[in-house]
């Protein structure tokens, strides 16, 4: 069983959005989302002979979840858009931090651990959202946001709030 | 007993429409009854529909060849034929059962239109709530061939045509405007024609129904055989 491509242009007509807003959500801006969104596109499509015809948006997610991750760890400096990392720095309320001393703030942290925070911060996800997104139980996720919380809290000074209280 | 929290893909696939009407229907009961739910949902909703705005066109490999049908196409033909005899259903009927010289609607006009402020990108509907700097980005697709253009009707009368596209069946016309100080109502009105309209057709139609509000004016009567469809603006005060 495998797609053709007009089955394959029809699944990117119908999913390619909700796709692209998981891209745009890890990326942190539209041009990283974009180049990551061609990119799980054109994996799954190297990969439609493996697809097994069930739940098409949960195999195009998880590839679209590593593409965009593959992205931001070639990605140097941080391009995001400053006013994400403003509402992570401060999402309540006045910003207490410089947009610009958040990015190098971040940029000093694993993409992947940066690209959590951004998740929990600044796109206001809800911790098993997270876990599940990420592939890891709750019970680890919130070990490692403690960690990656006390770590970003001491490079910018300030301290994280979460969009969600949980 | 706590229920299991709601996934996001399971949100995403809500979104889109992609869950059964059964477990759709036990969601939108656990909506209502969860406001921070309905939120959830509705947030996933706008992170998408603003993800739909200037999508990308797909580029594979250009060795691809076409493979034999699959399960997939066995599942999305019987839909395609039926979307194409809903179609063909919207363009005939309404001729057959239209007396003549009446506006004639040869085909449904899909519209969306998204308002953003800040980087944030809210759906519409008909009614749309704007401010000086906000920007529209509208898509239209046509089922059939013609001629979309876009007016602007302001409530003091002034009519500014934003867009005038030739287009063929299925094709998605995208377009957008930063909304000006104009403090009063406006309509906006989509309107495809299977000919061009003629220089000060649509202007002389607006004047002949100005007695009308825009609040109720909805359709312009008297243009040529055409299809439209319309939004109303209202300013909000800051």
């Amino acid at each position: 069983m495998t797609l053709s491509e007009t089955e394959f242009r029809i699944l990117y007509s119908r999913l390619a959005p909700a796709v692209r807003a998981r891209c745009r959500a890890i990326c942190g801006n539209s041009a990283d989302a974009d180049e990551a969104l061609q990119e799980a596109f054109l994996k799954a499509w190297r990969a439609r002979d493996r697809f097994d015809g069930d739940k098409p948006l949960a195999w195009l997610q998880t590839i679209a979840r590593n593409a965009s991750l593959d992205i931001i760890r070639r990605r140097r400096p941080w391009t995001d858009d400053p006013a994400t990392w403003l509402k992570l720095a401060s999402p309540q309320g006045a910003p207490t931090a410089a947009a610009v001393d958040v990015a190098r703030a971040l940029d000093r942290m694993k993409p992947e651990d940066a690209a959590t925070l951004r998740l929990r911060h600044a796109e206001g996800w809800r911790i098993h959202e997270i876990a599940e997104h990420l592939g890891m139980s709750q019970r680890s996720l919130r070990r490692r946001l403690a960690r990656l919380e006390a770590r970003a809290q001491a490079l910018l000074g300030v301290p994280l709030e979460a969009a969600h209280a949980e | 007993m706590q229920n299991e929290p709601i996934s996001r893909l399971v949100l995403e696939q809500w979104a889109l429409g992609m869950l059964p009407p059964e477990r759709t229907h036990e969601l939108d009961v656990l909506a209502d009854l969860d406001p921070e739910l309905r939120q959830r949902v509705e947030r996933v909703r706008m992170e998408i529909a603003a993800a739909q705005i200037d999508l990308p066109k797909l580029s594979l490999p250009e060795t691809l060849t076409e493979t034999q049908p699959s399960w997939w196409s066995r599942l999305w033909m019987p839909v395609g034929l039926g979307l194409a005899l809903a179609v063909a259903v919207l363009i005939a009927l309404p001729a057959v059962l239209a007396p003549e010289e009446t506006v004639v609607f040869r085909g449904a006009l899909d519209l969306e239109i998204v308002r953003v402020r800040a980087g944030d990108a809210v759906p519409q509907t008909a009614l749309i709530q704007a401010r000086e700097g906000d920007r529209l980005q509208y898509a239209a697709i046509s089922p059939v061939e013609g001629f979309l253009y876009v007016f602007d009707v302001q409530d003091n009368g002034d009519v500014s045509q934003w867009q005038v596209t030739e287009v063929r069946p299925m094709q998605r016309v995208e377009g957008a405007a930063i909304l000006d100080d104009y403090p009063g109502g406006e309509r906006l009105f989509f309107v495809l024609s299977p000919e061009p309209l003629g220089e000060g057709v649509f202007e002389d139609a607006i004047h002949d129904v100005w007695q009308s509000p825009l609040v109720d004016l909805d359709v312009v009567p008297g243009l040529p055989v055409s299809t439209q469809r319309s939004v109303l603006l209202v300013k909000e005060r800051l």
